[in-house]
């Protein structure tokens, strides 16, 4: 044990330890594995953006050295200026998501109140140790965002038309993206508590996640959409839009600090200081009201009273002729409807797939006709959108079923294991998963190909409808688990593995099988092939499904503890 | 000795627990029974500080446990009705956790919780996450919890909920012991029989107001009824099961 370490383990006070306890928590989150493979994804996410810190201004540098070449300053100054307004975006974004990714740590939760009152904690210090460990993870992550690229960019920027000093204009830029990026997680701060304050816990649990949900889809939809702003019109000129725009007030504080006077900046400036004041305020405020609500755990439950109008997960239970398959088919739609941590990753990974189509539908109005006919972008984006979406939200669901959640649950299924009940159960749940990941992002192209393509909408759809099920059977091969009644196996590849593996796939189902289906519009021929090639890759893959149905029992994933025991004993 | 007095929760003006007083005295076993919804856990958690008092004072050495909270529940040790724990902390990592909030010396504390977690029969799941654990495993981590600290005040709501019947018979014993080493023990159970083998005086409930305080062997001479679950029925006048128990049948074998 070093010495960081024996300082970090050893106890002062219930603040210090209550400090310590919640930094950890948000190291392992429960939405993510309990096996600390969290800790190690996440110093894996950082240590990567951390790299491109490093090496996306290195190709920067080409641009800047042309740029000094120039007999006129003006270009240089729109491109550095854009330069840090994109990098303060795109690393509150980062800061953005995790915050939102934090949602429900952001404060004390009911079982916090319910664990930790009874021990010789106040309140304050629950509440202080709570903001403490926050306020100190989110300073580190900030920091390793914006430190590299707060001066690798001014570095590679210096040149003949670069008067002002490098150490000025990193701390601008330092001070800008740390600005923005507080003042995004403050603001979420404050959303978050705003809700606890205004709603009782029988509403916030739904209307919070709700909110989580929809903020997840649209930062990640932001991601892309960075790109096509027009950050050097916007630098150049200051419009009016930048005035409701707080990226644009952070990026002016840069500025400001850089030595720029400009009356338009110094007034964006001012909002950028009145906004972080302002997100700081709402922040502190909601975080008293919960301080002082706090006791509201103990006495309201979440939930409603009163059933659902319809219930969809029976209704969509008759498509299965055995009890044994409408069982497990409306176990598996009902958990996912009310799982938080399951409809969090499914959240999480098909808003990447949305977020790529966005990309693609603006690649497709502002990029593409530059280079290509209008209409063959279109139909290229049109083609491989299903493909996309239909990728990601099977991929959500096969991982946000591998999320472990009800073990007590275990008996039933265990108690009923037969093997007819088995595989009748297993193929109910593969045809679940498909119908509510699989179909819907096909069905729901429909108009927008018949618009495109006319009548051969449909066999477009058909040819991919067999590419999803060839892949949707590909990535449910193995499957041998009732979802959420086993334990975590832990993770078989690291994280940049599982990453490069589900990028080849995406490249062979929704790029490369996308750009086929296309030929086939020219050439029908093309189609029969292609469909023919995915009826027996499915077929394959089925056969191979349902021979793991017949050979193995249930997975019921018994705790390892063994085997962490013996690896804790080693180290 | 912990004195309740005329201790009151409203809730929007309705009283879920009215004029409750009693005492628990060092080497006492009070029994703190009551039907679901009669106000036994509001009463305890009320103590424990997770909710706050409309209206009376609870005592503790004569002081009035507000004064200083944190300093109170240093002295007390509390096991849940429901097991509340962070499921991805390990059994050993949950009572360092507890044993560091009461400011317990690091190398005392290490020893306790690996004894304890012996004791209990869970030193093979020590480093194993919570969320692994059965309902009588999370029962003996949050007993081991309660005494860590080698509380002088114990409060018990259902602690034998989940226990088997060696850990159960072991957490019986435990609680004679504890009495006879002067500990105070306040014991809320649904389980009248485990109530009237362990404690010696009985608290009983009814729509949060107390009904009967006395010595069970008092009570069952005064009512004339050979066992705590006929007092209670009597005192809390319970509805005729019969009637009821008929009509599930009726339901099951439709």
């Amino acid at each position: 044990m070093n010495v960081i370490e024996r300082y970090y383990l050893h106890t002062r006070s219930p603040f210090a330890e209550l400090t310590r306890f919640f930094f950890d928590g948000l190291l392992r989150p429960e939405w993510m594995n309990n096996d600390g493979s969290f800790q190690t994804r996440l110093i894996q996410i950082v240590s990567a953006i951390f790299c491109a810190g490093i090496f996306f201004p290195r190709e920067l540098r080409r641009t800047y050295a042309f740029l000094h070449t120039l007999p006129a300053p003006g270009r240089y100054r729109a491109q550095a200026s854009s330069d840090w307004m994109l990098a303060m975006l795109l690393i509150s974004l980062a800061v953005a998501v995790w915050t939102v990714m934090q949602w429900r740590s952001l404060f004390p939760s009911g079982r916090d109140h319910l664990i930790l009152t009874p021990q010789p904690v106040t309140r304050g210090q629950l509440f202080g140790a709570k903001l403490a460990a926050l306020l100190i993870f989110v300073t580190l992550f900030i920091l390793v965002l914006t430190l590299t690229c707060g001066f690798t960019l001014p570095a590679v920027a210096t040149g003949r038309w670069e008067l002002r000093p490098l150490w000025l204009r990193a701390a601008a830029l330092l001070a800008g993206s740390i600005g923005l990026s507080y003042f995004l997680c403050l603001a979420l701060l404050a959303l978050q508590g705003v809700l606890m304050a205004i709603l009782s816990i029988r509403w916030f649990e739904s209307v919070s996640f709700l909110v989580q949900a929809i903020l997840l889809f649209a930062l990640l939809c932001a991601f892309p959409l960075v790109s096509y702003l027009p950050v050097r019109e916007a630098v150049a000129t200051v419009p009016q839009w930048l005035d409701w725009f707080p990226p644009g007030w952070f990026w002016a504080l840069a500025e400001r600090i850089a030595g720029s006077h400009d009356p338009a900046i110094v007034r964006l400036s001012h909002r950028a200081e009145a906004g972080l004041a302002l997100a700081a305020l709402i922040a502190a405020t909601s975080y008293l009201i919960s301080y002082l609500q706090f006791n509201r755990y103990a006495l309201e439950i979440a939930g409603s009273r009163s059933g659902p109008l319809m219930d969809w997960s029976a209704q969509f239970a008759r498509l299965f002729p055995s009890a044994q398959g409408r069982g497990v088919s409306e176990f598996v739609l009902r958990t996912l409807l009310r799982g938080r941590q399951q409809k969090l990753i499914v959240v999480l990974i098909a808003g990447i797939g949305v977020a790529l189509v966005v990309d693609g539908w603006f690649s497709a109005t502002y990029v593409g006709p530059r280079y290509r006919t209008a209409s063959s972008v279109m139909r290229e984006a049109v083609v491989s959108m299903p493909l996309t979406l239909s990728f990601f939200s099977l991929l959500a669901v096969r991982r946000a079923f591998r999320t472990p959640a009800a073990l007590s649950a275990n008996w039933i299924f265990r108690f009923f294991e037969t093997r007819a009940a088995t595989r009748q159960e297993l193929n109910s749940m593969f045809l679940t998963f498909v119908l509510v990941a699989g179909v819907p992002p096909i069905a729901a192209c429909l108009l927008i190909e018949w618009a495109v393509f006319g009548r051969d909408a449909i066999a477009i759809l058909l040819v991919e409808s067999l590419m999803m099920a060839a892949f949707a059977e590909y990535l449910f091969r193995n499957w041998c688990s009732i979802p959420f009644t086993f334990l975590l196996n832990p993770g078989r590849r690291h994280f940049i593995q599982s990453a490069s593996i589900h990028l080849g796939e995406f490249t062979i189902y929704s790029l490369i099988g996308g750009f086929i289906v296309l030929q086939g519009t020219v050439d029908h021929s093309v189609w029969i092939l292609q469909a023919a090639i995915a009826c027996a890759g499915a077929l394959w893959f089925e056969r191979q499904r349902r021979a793991a149905i017949c050979d193995a029992p249930l997975q019921f994933t018994e705790p390892a503890a063994d085997a962490i025991e013996v690896l804790r004993l080693l180290d | 000795m912990l004195e309740v007095r005329n201790l009151t929760k409203r809730f929007r003006g309705i009283p879920a627990v009215e004029n409750v007083s009693f005492t628990v005295r060092p080497g006492e076993i009070l029994g703190y029974a009551g039907p679901n919804g009669s106000g036994k856990s509001t009463t305890i958690k009320m103590i424990t500080g997770l909710i706050e008092p409309s209206d009376g004072a609870i005592l503790f050495q004569g002081v009035d446990v507000r004064r200083d909270l944190a300093a109170f529940k240093r002295r007390v040790g509390y096991i849940p009705e429901e097991p509340h724990l962070y499921p991805h902390l390990s059994g050993l990592e949950y009572l360092t956790l507890i044993g560091r909030l009461r400011g317990m010396n690091a190398r005392i504390l290490e020893r306790k919780a690996e004894d304890l977690l012996a004791l209990f029969d869970l030193r093979d799941h020590r480093f194993s996450p919570l969320a692994s654990y059965s309902k009588g495993m999370r029962q003996r981590v949050l007993i081991s919890a309660a005494l860590l600290g080698d509380p002088e005040l114990i409060i018990l709501d259902e602690p034998f909920s989940g226990l088997d019947v060696s850990a159960a018979l072991l957490f019986r014993q435990l609680l004679e012991q504890l009495a006879q080493r002067g500990k105070m023990i306040l014991f809320s159970s649904h389980v009248l029989e485990i109530v009237e083998k362990v404690c010696s005086q009985v608290v009983i409930l009814c729509r949060g107001q107390v009904v009967a305080q006395d010595s069970i062997a008092n009570l069952r001479n005064l009512l004339a009824l050979p066992s705590l679950v006929e007092v209670f029925s009597q005192l809390t006048r319970q509805e005729d099961f019969t009637v009821r128990a008929a009509e599930i049948i009726s339901v099951v074998s439709r």
